[in-house]
């Protein structure tokens, strides 16, 4: 165990890796939306987790999204994103992290879907749990796509100036 | 002389039978149920009206507050009262079958109306425990009320209410005279029918064919009778058998 540790802290000095977790903390919620999903066989079976998720939907929705928000934009602006020309080649680092966000994007674009579509059985749930995951999937794709734009405008920066 | 005795005793039968009908009176108490604090008081309903043997309906007069009462015929075999209400109290009828014999007692009815709610898992929860309490009309009004919100989509929620329903129908036919047996055979047949193509859904409450068919057979066995089920107390006391959480 402390071999396997030794070993993940040696392979995580890398400062990209600060921003593939703090975007998978971010978008966990949205994860949990399509676990719950998953688990609750479209929400048609009760299920505990469905109740869980939503709770922690509702309070990132509330209070913590906003705070993950300033630590996202420094750290797309300050680490991750390197300043290209528009005709040069797009670094690989950059371009991971544009679709890495093109595919939370898409992800959330599609929880949105099946949240809409499977509204009667999440409010056999709780109206409060359709309440919160249908405006934190909407929240979600809002965001990924504004940090999208974040990723490209930070990019081209130099030719842009 | 002897077509004139005839006619005449004739009229006097006829007077005394008039004047025997008029003797037995049905009382129906309406009873407003708030669901969440299980609290409830006299209602208000905008009319009370009753049909004797599915005859026209006639208005029953107000005698105290919440109470409504009318004249029945004797030879009546079944009554059904419906209640209308504004909302968000939600109109009810019940139909019970009165008892049989000449010197019956006077019918006196008691018909809860609820109010409109979101129709949840927890509502489902919270319903069982009138029938746990043995306050079957209760239970009927929540879980008629319940299947007529959860939607036809097919999920765990619509199995359980349509099973809790078809436990309530039963108890209020076998316990409360009503004339329920049938629905509750059709709504337990239909379950059944339904379980090979989703048994997800009736897993999570443990139902299965054989239990429900157990269900079915045991209402079948007692369909008609005015007695208190002994099935339905016996299923009380081992709840599992009613799966009903």
């Amino acid at each position: 165990m402390r071999a396997f540790v030794s070993r993940l802290t040696e392979r995580l000095t890398d400062m990209i890796w600060i921003v593939w977790i703090v975007l998978a903390l971010y978008a966990l919620p949205l994860f949990g939306i399509l676990f719950s999903l998953f688990v609750s066989d479209g929400f048609r079976v009760e299920s505990s987790v469905v109740y869980v998720v939503g709770t922690i939907a509702d309070e990132f929705l509330r209070e913590l999204r906003v705070t993950f928000g300033t630590i996202v934009v420094p750290l797309l602006t300050a680490f991750a994103v390197k300043t290209v020309g528009a005709d040069e080649k797009v670094p690989p680092r950059t371009m991971a992290i544009f679709l890495s966000l093109a595919a939370l994007l898409v992800l959330s674009v599609i929880a949105f879907g099946l949240v809409t579509y499977s509204r009667e059985p999440i409010i056999q749930h709780d109206k409060k749990v359709y309440d919160a995951f249908q405006s934190l999937t909407v929240a979600y794709s809002k965001e990924f796509l504004t940090y999208i734009a974040l990723t490209i405008g930070i990019s081209l920066k130099r030719t842009s100036s | 002389m002897r077509a004139v005795l005839g006619s005449m005793f004739a009229a006097v039968v006829a007077l005394l039978g008039v004047t025997a009908a008029e003797g037995v009176t049905l009382t129906v108490e309406v009873l407003e149920f708030r669901f969440f604090n299980g609290q409830y008081n006299t209602a208000r309903p905008e009319s009370v009206t009753v049909e004797i043997d599915r005859a026209t309906a006639q208005e029953l007069r107000r005698n105290a507050e919440g109470e409504y009462v009318g004249d029945v015929t004797p030879t009546a075999q079944q009554v059904t009262i419906r209640v209308r209400t504004r909302d968000p109290l939600i109109a009810r009828a019940v139909t019970m079958r009165l008892p049989d014999g000449k010197s019956k007692p006077a019918p006196r009815i008691r018909v809860h109306v609820i109010e409109r709610q979101d129709v949840n898992y927890g509502y489902s929860r919270e319903a069982v425990r009138y029938l746990y309490s043995n306050e079957l009309d209760i239970f009927l009004a929540l879980t008629e009320y319940a299947l007529s919100q959860v939607g036809q989509t097919d999920s765990q929620l619509r199995v359980r209410t349509e099973y809790q329903y078809a436990i309530a129908l039963m108890s209020a036919c076998q316990t409360l005279n009503y004339v329920t047996c049938d629905q509750a055979a059709n709504h337990l047949r239909n379950l059944i029918a339904m379980y090979p193509s989703r048994p997800r859904f009736f897993a999570p409450d443990n139902l299965t064919p054989e239990s429900m068919k157990t269900t079915l057979d045991a209402l079948l066995r007692g369909a008609g009778t005015s007695l208190a089920s002994p099935w339905l107390a016996d299923a009380m006391a081992n709840r599992h058998r009613l799966a009903l959480l």
